[in-house]
């Protein structure tokens, strides 16, 4: 029937049609993208889009005095507003601190990466926060104080003469300690929801799963690294060989969000508690390297972009936006730490990852409703794909910082 | 990108492939698999959809003022059934290999090279197969494109296909490109008589010669031809276009049974407001082949003349 040797031509057509992004053409200078607007402050010269180099720092250093200052009175006049708990203008300010903190952030990142990781750590919430509706002024104050303090050491800052090698052991260190304090928030979040599950309390443990979680996954892959812990706590029913065996988060979650019910749900609260226990230890023991917190940014963007995306990690509570703003801040977290050793190496990329996180982090600020992330049932088809083309940028980007070791 | 792309598809089109990289800590440069694979008459073709140059009304490019003088979306026809989610689209790349790896190759790298800057809206995979020298079939067992022979020349092409001297610099020499996805009901052709398939197009199935003619390519006489013919109404439309088909096989339709294939109609011409748009308003109207197909897709790109060395995708445009 068939001809085997049909010498015909044989063409194979593929054709795809594209969209262009929005904002994503900064290297054709084609379009303004949709970076930092210079705020009122004194320096336009160090905005995201046109990087000072460190050794020409003339104009940078001013601009970071400039700055420092201007950032510092304004988180002072934060303070202020906290104390009086005037929620419509810490939001006002907290936009206000952003423009100031990106107009010169370039500069300071190439400049003082360590005391950077430090603003940012502090400045980020902050503007966060006045996005939600509901503004929590303990946690507030806490990242208030801290940023003055960060602001303070920037402003005494002498720029870095440590070795290649120094910098990435001092941003191993600095990671690991973020895991260990991420982990501890677990344990303590997690017997909080185990107590809840135990008291029959269904709202009370819905509301402290959603607490839990986000510890979880910022640290995601560490806890994978200890083989047997990880499938005991964060299995979902499908991953499992014998449902009967199934334990963890995501047991209880079925329980809570599917039946409704807490019945017969403590003896999996037990195990959960000492589970994480036992991953609590493990990590205070843990001695990492610069490859695996490298590797660990870019397995959590995967996480992200696969389980999360789709809306499978979180099957009954939907709340897998959660789980992905976190996956995406413990990568963050690792870009913050490594930024020392990428301005060594690639200057150009902690520029694009900066970028990168910013839209991702704006995009994803856009979905919280009352404080909290909106379900992942309620997003359009438009909207996941946005977050997820958002979130291919950023991998794209992170999976090329190993080129840094 | 745009560069990015260029690059990509000078090195592949030569049969090269970008280096694998020397760091292992780092994702390989190139995804590998048409690594010892010759180049396969690998080409790309490239084209502008009309959202390139105007979005919702606003110019986010600053490249109005290049838009091409016939660039827009096809108008709505009678009897089509479009989804949008596949049609459409700001930039299109057609990829055509003799061998499906090699194409999809190119597909996937182009794809991974506009990661962050141009997300991916809709994929088509065709095929097209016939012996050198011969017109090819489409599904339907019909031969697909012989009015092509009719502008084969010099001065035909430049009748037909290129875009004119009244176009904005790019565009002159380069070409529009039609696309419409049309399903073909193949279960109810097949059941259909021998008779009434070649009254359906008015050729013979197996020589491709119309109706009281006796070659593939003598003359047509329009008036021998079935009024609702399909290659009556192309003659009437007095209007050529440069066909360039492909067919598709997708997926099954759950509630039917039925195969959903078809024919991934692409034609290539000077001017589509004069040559293509109303030849299509004619046959959506008449056609008789309407019974057998469903248009499911549609897009209209603006494809530039071909590159200089050291040249880019699109330069003429953002950098005029």
């Amino acid at each position: 029937m068939m001809k085997k040797t049909s010498i015909g031509i044989v063409t194979i057509a593929g054709m795809l049609a594209l969209s262009a992004c929005n904002g994503g053409s900064n290297n054709e200078g084609a379009s303004p993208s949709a970076s930092s607007s210079a705020s009122s402050s004194a320096s336009s010269s160090a905005t995201a889009a046109s990087p000072v180099s460190s050794s020409a720092s003339a104009d940078g250093s001013s601009a970071i005095q400039t700055g420092t200052a201007q950032l510092l009175d304004q988180t002072n006049q934060l303070q202020g507003l906290i104390e009086k708990k005037d929620a419509e203008g810490v939001k006002t300010l907290g936009k206000t601190i952003n423009e100031t903190w990106l107009s010169f952030e370039n500069a300071v990142r190439q400049t003082f990466p360590l005391e950077y990781t430090d603003v940012e750590k502090y400045e980020m919430p902050i503007f966060s926060a006045s996005a939600y509706d509901k503004i929590d002024f303990d946690a507030l104050k806490a990242n208030a104080d801290g940023l003055a303090g960060a602001l303070a050491k920037l402003q005494n800052a002498k720029p870095s003469t440590a070795s290649a090698s120094e910098l990435l052991k001092e941003a191993v260190k600095k990671y690991q300690q973020y895991v260990v304090d991420q982990t501890n928030k677990l344990t303590d979040q997690t017997q909080a929801f185990v107590d809840a599950v135990k008291a029959g309390n269904v709202d009370a443990a819905k509301a402290e799963y959603v607490k839990a979680r986000v510890y979880y996954e910022t640290i995601e892959p560490i806890a994978e690294s200890f083989g047997e812990l990880d499938p005991k706590i964060d299995a979902r029913l499908a991953d499992v060989d014998d449902p009967s065996a199934w334990t963890g988060f995501h047991e209880i979650e079925k329980a809570l969000w599917v039946d409704n019910s807490l019945a017969g749900q403590d003896k999996f609260a037990d195990q959960l508690i000492a589970d994480v226990k036992a991953l609590q230890a493990e990590v205070q023991k843990l001695e990492l390297d610069p490859k695996t917190v490298v590797a660990g940014a870019m397995e959590l963007l995967n996480e992200a972009a696969t389980s999360k995306i789709t809306g499978e990690e979180e099957l009954y509570s939907h709340i897998d936006l959660v789980d992905l703003a976190a996956n995406v801040d413990g990568s963050k977290t690792v870009y913050l730490s490594i930024i020392p050793a990428l301005n060594e190496s690639n200057v150009e990329l902690a520029d694009k990852l900066d970028q990168a996180f910013q839209e991702m982090e704006k995009a994803l600020s856009g979905f919280i409703k009352d404080g909290q992330y909106v379900a992942y049932t309620e997003l359009t088809t438009d909207q996941i794909r946005e977050i997820s083309d958002r979130l291919s940028a950023l991998s794209e980007l992170m999976s090329q910082t190993a080129a840094i070791l | 990108m745009l560069k990015d792309w260029t690059r990509f598809c000078d090195l592949s089109a030569k049969g090269g492939t970008m280096s694998l990289g020397d760091n292992p800590l780092v994702p390989p440069t190139d995804t590998g698999e048409t690594l010892e694979l010759p180049p396969s008459r690998l080409t790309v073709t490239l084209g502008f959809g009309p959202s390139f140059f105007i979005k919702d009304g606003v110019d986010r490019f600053g490249i109005a003022q290049t838009m091409p003088l016939h660039l827009k979306d096809i108008p709505r026809m009678a009897r089509e059934n479009i989804d949008p989610g596949i049609s459409g689209g700001d930039v299109c790349l057609q990829i055509c290999a003799d061998d499906q790896q090699v194409a999809f190759h190119a597909v996937r790298n182009l794809i991974r090279l506009s990661t962050g800057r141009a997300s991916l809206k809709w994929m088509q995979e065709g095929f097209a197969s016939g012996t050198p020298g011969k017109t090819p079939r489409n599904l339907f067992g019909f031969k697909d494109g012989t009015a092509n022979q009719l502008h084969d020349s010099a001065q035909g092409y430049d009748e037909v296909v290129w875009a004119g001297a009244d176009e904005p610099a790019w565009m002159r020499g380069g070409s529009y490109m039609a696309y419409r996805k049309i399903q073909m009901k193949l279960e109810s052709w097949d059941r259909t008589s021998l008779s009434d398939q070649e009254a359906t197009f008015g050729r013979s199935k197996v020589s491709g010669a119309a109706f009281g003619a006796k070659g593939e390519f003598d003359a047509v006489d329009a008036a021998k031809l079935p009024e609702h013919s399909h290659v009556r109404l192309a003659k009437d439309s007095k209007q050529q276009i440069h066909r360039r088909a492909y067919s598709y096989t997708d997926k099954v339709d759950p509630r039917t049974g039925n195969v959903d294939a078809g024919l991934l109609f692409i034609s290539y011409q000077r001017d589509p407001d004069r040559q293509f748009v109303p030849m299509l308003r004619m046959m959506q109207n008449k056609d008789a082949l309407n019974a057998y197909v469903s248009h499911i897709a549609s897009a209209m790109f603006a494809c530039p003349s071909g590159l200089q060395p050291g040249q880019y995708f699109g330069q003429r445009i953002l950098e005029s």
